[in-house]
């Protein structure tokens, strides 16, 4: 390189031959001290001390704050995602021991006989961000319930990992469609796997009084403007009969919200407390519960 | 910058290297514990409803 750069030079004055070869001859004396020399005076040139550490902070900081913003990357998908499930495992837990606590379940839960309790209570409103429910769906996992508040509020309710009641919808019970949503991955939610739903796969709710068994029927996907599928009919004005629906609203594709993957459940069956819990989360509750 | 915080720290070399870790450790935790949640509720979150 050196080399190079003192023939260049040498050629660039090539009218006096003389001239050259003294030219020629300086950078390669120069060579032997040059690295200890010339070069960081040359640097001190262009940048003074105090330009370069100015530069020097700058770089720094932006360094710095790159790095922070890829900490809250972090944060937010792992950190504060295993914080939230967390936070949502005792929050069913504390759930679960205060019903228990009220109207005790037989130890033997699950073992009744008896699978017909009639038509289901309808459950008691709560008011706006009030916690009435249970969301049980076994194949998504152990621990995969979370509980249900009544709205939709992102800040204090989605973002925390509940389920959020569409404060239009119907009531757990009542004839038409009950309608949470929640987030698919981060904030706690445990609903990523969701497409892993086969049909026929029981969703659990349980309440104050019992137990609502559903039936995951099918999925839909949709554009974020797809109110209608909250409807007491899904996607259609039609009277509402006596079908009761569970229809869980969350976002499509993972980590994305350009779409919403809708599941619906039909209602099969209900549980009073003192009959115990379904034997397919009776494992689940009991453990809550104690 | 930061070579000016590694001249304020005192010590031999290792005291220096844990000194830097811990401080970098309480930093950190500070941000996940305090600063990221207060930044999380001005960011907008994904939306997972359906509304007109």
């Amino acid at each position: 390189m050196r080399a190079l750069s003192a023939g260049s030079r040498g050629a660039g004055g090539g009218s006096k031959l003389g001239h050259v070869s003294s030219e020629t001859e300086a950078p390669t004396t120069e060579d032997s001290t040059e690295p200890s020399v010339v070069l960081p005076r040359r640097r001190r040139d262009i940048f003074s001390d105090k330009s370069s550490s100015v530069l020097g902070i700058v770089g720094e900081s932006l360094i710095t704050i790159g790095a922070i913003v890829l900490l809250f990357l972090v944060w937010q998908l792992y950190i504060n995602n295993a914080v939230l499930a967390n936070e949502q495992a005792s929050i069913t837990k504390d759930q679960a021991l205060a019903w228990a606590t009220v109207s005790p379940s037989p130890v033997a839960s699950g073992t009744t006989a008896q699978t017909d309790f009639g038509p289901p209570p309808i459950v008691a409103p709560v008011k706006e961000g009030g916690q009435f429910a249970i969301l049980y769906i076994p194949r998504l996992g152990p621990d995969s319930q979370r509980a249900v508040r009544n709205g939709v509020d992102p800040v204090s309710v989605l973002n925390h990992g509940y389920y959020g009641r569409y404060p239009d919808t119907q009531w757990p019970g009542e004839p038409g469609n009950f309608a949470v949503a929640i987030h698919r991955t981060g904030w706690g939610s445990s609903f990523a796997d969701a497409p892993k739903l086969q049909v026929g796969d029981k969703i659990y709710l349980e309440t104050a009084h019992g137990y609502y068994t559903y039936t995951f029927r099918n999925y839909e996907f949709v554009l974020p403007t797809a109110v209608n599928v909250v409807l007491p009919v899904p996607g259609s004005e039609a009277p509402v009969g006596d079908q009761m629906l569970i229809t869980i609203t969350t976002c499509n594709p993972l980590l994305g919200d350009a779409e919403r993957l809708i599941t619906y459940g039909v209602f099969d069956s209900w549980r009073p407390r003192s009959s115990g819990a379904p034997p397919a989360i009776a494992a689940i509750v009991n453990k809550e519960a104690n | 910058m930061y070579v000016a915080l590694w001249r304020i720290i005192p010590g031999p070399l290792w005291l220096r290297v844990a000194i830097s870790v811990a401080a970098a450790s309480v930093v950190v935790a500070a941000l996940m514990m305090f600063v990221f949640p207060w930044v999380d509720t001005f960011m907008t979150p994904k939306d997972v409803t359906v509304r007109q």
